[in-house]
């Protein structure tokens, strides 16, 4: 089985579609990394917009003031000339309480924002993460069989190694395998992308438990890969094809969606709503219908429901392809 | 001699929605001795591919029962090294160089790398071998499915038309490649539709018809079962004139158009004299030698039409006699 599923591994990593996909990842998190590090600012560029808030809260202080909206352009005309419908703007008193407050909040409302990499935000960027390549193991999964149907190669392999639920085995384990790595090289990508904005143009540290939370976000993410990356290997071994199995999967998608509105307890039992209540952490919400309440359910039970659901697709997979003439 | 494919009352029966249901196969029965090699003959869709499909355990018969190397098909895993095969065209992943393809499939069974350059030199690809497998030729492809078949060195090598698209050079090299492995105590299974070529290399034959075996055994024993009477052509002129006088010489004699044909197995001097005895000389005297495909064809139903020139059956879409040479009508008139 081992050396089955290796030879497995080497021929899905091997494959072009994998392998364009890991290449589209580091060009996607280079591009990524890059955009944020240039849109955030540095320790000098928060200093020198800081000084210029500071600036302006002084003079306005002093008595210097400004309607709303044409403060701090240097280059700019007489206020006069640029806002003539601008009605005549009258500013608190100087030296009183009113005045301080009025230059603060000119001073918050500086056009030059301030633009940190926030530790938290690893957390937001992983969990849009995760959707996509949900999404993407489907895909990972249905190919790597699929392509086999395609190129006609399973008559090939069965004479090399006739034990079909061995060989269809190897086949899924692999096809799950590649798409959870790919899942983690991705998340990798991730961390090393933003990196250098983190630790240049990074703002705060971590709250307590955050990285405990990321790591769970990230492990709970790899499982629901796995699973899809079942479901779709399932799938296509049973229509073999590809694209058959990516339709079959959007049509349940419809029917899943059109099935809960007539039978509302299908909420508990959907896939796709599982998988967001598993893959987020926060379980499935409670769903008032009006006149139908359906319970929620825990993450850890979508998770095992949504396990439960490939494990039988699997078996399904396998049964048929024990039975099926191979031409 | 043990039998290394055995094969018994065999029936499949391929059911499509909407469809007529095809009889591929129906209650199939032969064996094959080991050591050798074993041609196996049918016309399209007679069901050769699909014993073959059966014999690996591709496809499930719906009734009877295959061994292969004394193993039933869900004990194939334990002969699978000791057998190397081939189905129809090789199939491998396209996008792949032949190089890789073959390797994944050693790595499968614990071949290495050493193994592979091994078979790919045999087959005359190794200067081919990185190229992407969707880029080769039929013959390139056809010399990969070989490779892939001879990289377990196996004891029987099942071969489903293996010389489709070759060349002559490679026709000629697969040839001698598989007579090789025969006599070198190798069993080789062969399917093909190049009867001249079964012929040359084989020693014993099945024929299929109809998904059933119409006759096997030793190619001498099948050719002597098709045309079980020795005959000799014999061209005299006036024909009317030689057709009496060797019946009056007591042979059996039958008159074709331009041809006699004298049945038995008589002896040439005889009829020369019975011949000159009457002023009667010979422009041709030859003993008709039987080879495969008019046995073939008289076995399968595939003759439809005789040759006028001598009388061999032969195929209704053949332009040339496949035993005298004679073109046919059809050739003739266009």
């Amino acid at each position: 089985m081992i050396a089955l599923l290796l030879v497995e591994l080497r021929r899905g990593f091997a494959r072009r579609v994998i392998r364009g996909l890991f290449a589209l990842a580091v060009l996607n998190f280079a591009v990524a990394g890059v955009i944020v590090f240039i849109v955030t600012d540095s320790d000098a560029e928060v200093a020198a917009k800081q000084a210029a808030a500071d600036r302006v809260v002084r003079d306005c202080l002093a008595g210097t003031t400004y309607p709303p909206g044409s403060e701090f352009d240097p280059f700019a005309g007489p206020v006069e000339e640029r806002f003539p419908d601008v009605p005549a703007f009258t500013a608190p008193d100087v030296g009183t309480a009113e005045r301080e407050q009025f230059c603060a909040d000119r001073g918050r409302e500086q056009p030059g924002e301030v633009r940190r990499f926030a530790v938290t935000s690893y957390r937001d960027v992983s969990e849009a993460l995760n959707g996509l390549l949900t999404l993407l193991a489907l895909v990972i999964g249905a190919t790597m069989i699929g392509a086999e149907w395609g190129a006609k190669t399973l008559a090939t392999h069965l004479t090399w190694e006739p034990r079909r639920a061995l060989l269809y085995a190897a086949k899924a384990l692999a096809a799950l395998l590649v798409a959870v790595t790919f899942y983690f090289f991705s998340q990798a990508l991730e961390l090393a992308a933003l990196a250098p904005a983190a630790s240049a143009h990074g703002a705060g540290s971590a709250p307590p438990g955050f990285w405990s939370d990321w790591l769970g976000l990230v492990v709970r993410g790899a499982g629901t890969i796995g699973v899809m990356a079942g479901v779709g290997f399932a799938i296509a071994s049973v229509t073999q094809s590809t694209v058959f199995a990516l339709v079959f999967i959007f049509l349940l998608s419809i029917v899943d969606g059109i099935g809960i509105l007539v039978w509302h307890d299908l909420y508990r039992w959907s896939l796709f709503r599982n998988i967001g209540a598993f893959q987020s952490g926060r379980g499935l919400e409670p769903f008032d219908f009006g006149s139908f309440f359906v319970a929620g359910r825990s993450a850890g039970s979508a998770g095992l429901l949504i396990m439960t659901y490939a494990l039988v697709l699997l078996a399904g997979g396998t049964a048929v392809f024990r039975r099926r003439d191979i031409n | 001699m043990s039998a290394v494919i055995e094969v018994e009352g065999l029936r499949k029966t391929y059911r499509r929605l909407g469809k007529a249901n095809t009889v591929a196969l129906d209650d199939l029965s032969f064996s094959v001795p080991e050591g050798g090699v074993f041609g196996f003959l049918g016309p399209n869709g007679s069901g050769k591919t699909t014993t073959i499909r059966c014999l690996l355990g591709l496809v499930s018969p719906d009734a009877g029962s295959t061994r292969l190397l004394g193993a039933a098909p869900g004990m194939l895993h334990t002969v699978i090294r000791r057998v190397g095969s081939m189905v129809e065209t090789p199939t491998f992943f396209p996008t792949f160089s032949g190089r890789r393809n073959l390797r994944l499939l050693a790595a499968m069974n614990g071949f290495g790398n050493a193994d592979v350059e091994r078979a790919l030199e045999k087959v005359k690809l190794a200067d081919r071998a990185g190229d992407p497998f969707k880029n080769y030729s039929l013959g390139m492809k056809q010399r990969l499915g070989i490779a892939a078949a001879l990289l377990k060195d196996p004891a029987i090598l099942i071969l489903d038309e293996p010389v489709n698209g070759l060349d002559p050079a490679g026709i000629k090299e697969v040839r001698d490649l598989l007579r090789d492995l025969g006599r070198s105590g190798h069993t080789v299974f062969l399917s093909s539709h190049l009867l001249g070529e079964v012929q040359q290399i084989c020693d014993r034959v099945a024929i299929l018809a109809k998904g059933s075996c119409v006759t096997t055994g030793p190619v001498g024993e099948v050719l002597a079962s098709g045309h079980p009477t020795a005959t000799t052509l014999v061209r005299a002129e006036p024909g009317a004139r030689a057709a009496g006088a060797l019946r009056a010489a007591g042979f059996d004699v039958v008159q074709g158009e331009g041809f006699l044909r004298v049945a038995g197995d008589v002896e040439g001097p005889a009829i020369t004299k019975a011949l000159a005895d009457e002023g009667i000389y010979l422009s041709e005297l030859r003993r008709e030698s039987v080879d495969l495909e008019s046995v073939f064809l008289t076995l399968t139903g595939e003759a439809t039409q005789s040759c006028p020139a001598c009388g061999s059956p032969v195929a209704s879409d053949a332009k040339f006699c496949t035993t005298c040479g004679a073109p046919l009508a059809g050739e003739a008139t266009s």
